[in-house]
């Protein structure tokens, strides 16, 4: 047979296929670091560099390959749609008599004709496609149409990739009290302005009337008091422990169960037209104003600290030296803020970390815990936590292709949920000679073939 | 009641909760024994014992999930030891539904859905943390129960799925009806055995893909980014394009013998990864992921 390119491209093999090779990009998206720089890659002893650098295996996920690929599919899917529609619009009004009859699920039905239409009473009659002795009746939704529904759910949904793709940006502010941050609903860093930039399209120009002034008026932690028990790693002393042999322990020091309950911010805004607004936001509960959305992603703990008088700024969670201490010292988070405890009192703390020493061979060690205002010796030095200052860290994003997925995922989802679970049966009566003959096909988990067939039997 | 008699009461809670999961986990353990002895001498009677013991396991095992959810007052798939007891509970309540509904009659799938869950209940308690910890800010969110009691429930009868595609390949090739043999004595169908793994999976791609959306949706409300490639959304998304090739290769007719089966056995492999293979290769490969709360 001659090569059709349209045929190749519509067909269900080419689409598994194209689905298969998505499915290796995928994986390898998995097991590459994605995002990273070749130069870090190589230094942490990664392999395959050519083969990394040829494929953009570390960024796999924009790569040319991965976006020829899903073109490729999408044309598929676009192709297939359009002749699934044309072959609906076009779809035979009943099986023609002499395929009919060839057909090993046609069955003799014991009663005439009359009987059969009145006992198939609540499906739905297609006058249209009956004429001559043949009638068909149908019932629920039909599943080519919910098929075709969620396929073209995502088609919308490529779309709505390919929106975020050329036109979605995201920025990450870094909001201190006292230190208000302009943000701007309007990049010119998104793929489509570079694009027109490079082109020399009406280059992008910065837009005064989207800008909005942020400022923080407070940000505050809360944490919850948790169980830490004393419980063994070996097997069988869990075993042991199973078996009631030996019992569990809660941990001595409750201080240090205390879990992350709420990281708050409360802020106020002014947008370009209107006055200025206070609102609040935590952890999946943006702050939402017209356009500008913002989302708590994490916070910044400064921490001055006085090592033997000395004052020294550092940040928790990160790294630092000290004259006189070989290696590297680190603090772990600052607890500061309100406890929720177990017996239901809430209590406000004194703000403490504990602080981490590894030394020059990488021996690790934990010279202990250092609350605000109270000196404490540790590994030769006199330390003091003086005071720390948190700043609340936000994310906005600008995404149009978010409507288009919203969308698809109505499409896809309502179209395969009924698709699979639904119900939709058509039956098609042929008469001849006296007898009538029935053909009954059924898709869908709720599709009782045999309950129809019984009823039309009369039994 | 003071600070330390309350962790002192909450610690001889979890000592009685780890006593029931080792008697659930032993319970599954023999199930699956059963099943194995089951399988090598075609008695009937052991087959409806590896469903009894079924019945029984998972009714000790509801106990223990009410047990869970009161004492730590939140909903009981938080951390990785959670999640893994929920996992073998919904399997096999997936599989003794589907036993009851479909009335094959064959007990085999039991014995592999026993195995499962048992290993599943072992490894929770010989290798991870039974401590209740509070619901964590990340997971503070309506999506969080939808998201995760129907990516389990889709996974649940993707295990049923492939105990009864096992059960088809196994028969089939060991146990041909037409020997008179073994296979006679299972009573095995496998027209019916492959009719059911496919309506199975047409239950589980929907669920699967309504944990994608939920979790995409959540996503969105949470860091304004309803997709980050992350290894664990990517994982998932795998899971569902394996699922969606198996389903378009049941209208491929010369596919649909050999290809579909090893598909759907590809697609168990690839929710087994999603689920908990994705944790052990970030934390291999040093790969940084949005779920790590849930390792």
């Amino acid at each position: 047979m001659p090569f059709s390119p349209r045929k190749t491209l519509s067909s269900l093999k080419t689409s598994i296929w194209l689905l298969a090779a998505m499915c290796v990009f995928f994986v390898l998206g998995t097991i590459f670091p994605q995002g990273s720089e070749l130069k870090d890659y190589m230094e942490a002893g990664g392999k395959f560099v050519p083969l990394v650098k040829w494929l953009s295996l570390l960024n796999i996920f924009t790569s040319p390959l991965f976006l020829i690929l899903s073109g490729l599919l999408s044309i598929n899917l676009l192709v297939c749609i359009y002749d699934r529609w044309r072959a609906m619009k076009r779809r035979p009004a009943y099986i023609p008599e002499e395929q009919f009859f060839l057909n090993p699920k046609v069955i003799e039905m014991p009663a005439p004709e009359d009987a059969l239409l009145l006992r198939a009473r609540g499906m739905r009659f297609k006058e249209k496609y009956s004429e001559g002795g043949i009638h068909v009746l149908e019932k629920g939704l039909p599943y080519y149409w919910l098929s075709w529904i969620y396929h073209l759910g995502i088609v919308v949904a490529i779309l709505g990739f390919l929106g975020t793709a050329l036109f979605a940006f995201e920025e990450e502010i870094t909001l201190y009290k006292g230190k208000p941050v302009k943000i701007s609903l309007y990049s010119p860093d998104t793929r489509w302005n570079k694009l027109k930039k490079a082109l020399d399209i009406n280059p992008p120009k910065e837009k005064k009337d989207k800008e909005y002034q942020v400022s923080l008026l407070s940000f505050e932690t809360e944490y919850n008091q948790a169980l830490k028990v004393d419980y063994p790693k070996e097997p069988l002393t869990r075993l042991a422990m199973g078996l009631g042999f030996k019992s569990v322990m809660a941990d001595e020091k409750p201080e240090e169960t205390y879990a992350p309950r709420m990281w708050l911010t409360r802020l106020s805004i002014k947008p370009p037209v209107r006055k200025e607004l206070e609102g609040a936001l935590w952890v999946n509960h943006p702050y939402r104003m017209g356009a500008l959305t913002l989302y708590q992603m994490g916070f910044e703990q400064d921490v001055t600290l006085l090592v033997d008088g000395k004052t020294m700024k550092i940040k928790s969670m990160e790294p630092f030296q000290v004259k006189g201490i070989k290696g590297d010292l680190i603090t772990g988070m600052v607890k500061a803020g309100k406890v929720y405890k177990k017996d239901g009192t809430v209590e406000s703390f004194t703000p403490f970390f504990e602080l981490k020493h590894t030394g020059e061979d990488g021996t690790k060690k934990e010279p202990g815990r250092l609350v605000q205002g109270k000196p404490q010796k540790f590994l030769g030095k006199r330390f003091l936590f003086k005071r720390m200052e948190e700043a609340s860290v936000l994310s906005y994003r600008v995404d149009p292709g978010v409507t288009f997925i919203s969308i698809s995922v109505w499409l896809l989802f309502a179209g395969l949920l009924l698709r699979s679970l639904g119900y939709w049966g058509r039956i098609q009566f042929v008469s001849r000679n006296g007898k009538t003959y029935a053909l009954l096909s059924t898709r869908g988990l709720l599709a009782n073939g045999e309950k129809i067939m019984a009823r039309l039997k009369g039994q | 009641m003071s600070q330390e008699l309350l962790l002192s009461r909450d610690a001889f809670l979890l000592a009685q909760e780890l006593r029931l999961f080792w008697i659930v986990g032993i319970l599954y353990g023999l199930s699956f024994l059963i099943g194995f002895f089951y399988l090598l001498t075609g008695k009937e009677m052991l087959g409806r014992w590896v469903t009894g013991g079924l019945w029984a396991t998972v009714a000790v095992h509801t106990l223990l999930i009410i047990f869970r959810t009161v004492e730590g007052g939140r909903p009981p798939f938080q951390s990785l030891y959670e999640t893994l007891s929920w996992f073998a509970w919904s399997a096999t309540a997936a599989y003794l539904f589907v036993h009851a509904r479909w009335k094959t009659g064959i007990h085999f799938p039991g014995f592999i859905v026993a195995g499962i869950s048992a290993g599943a209940c072992f490894y929770s308690l010989l290798t991870r943390s039974p401590e209740i910890m509070p619901i964590p800010p990340a997971l503070q969110s309506p999506w969080y129960e939808w998201h995760v009691v129907i990516a389990f429930a889709a996974y649940a009868v993707f295990v049923v799925s492939f105990a009864v595609e096992i059960t088809h390949l196994v028969f089939e090739r060991r146990f041909p009806i037409s020997s008179g043999g073994r296979g006679r004595a299972f009573g095995f169908p496998a027209e019916g055995f492959y009719r059911y793994a496919h309506r199975l999976n047409l239950i589980g791609f929907p669920m699967l893909a309504f944990a994608i959306f939920s979790g995409a949706a959540w996503a969105n409300d949470a860091w304004g980014r309803y997709w980050s490639w992350d290894p664990k959304e990517t994982w998932s998304l795998i899971t569902w394009t394996v699922y969606a090739i198996y389903l378009h290769s049941k209208a491929v007719p010369t596919w649909r013998e050999k290809a579909s089966p090893a598909l759907n056995i590809l697609g168990f492999i690839c929710m087994v990864m999603t689920f908990l293979g994705v944790s052990w290769l970030a934390k291999l490969l040093g790969i940084p992921s949005m779920h790590a709360y849930a390792v």
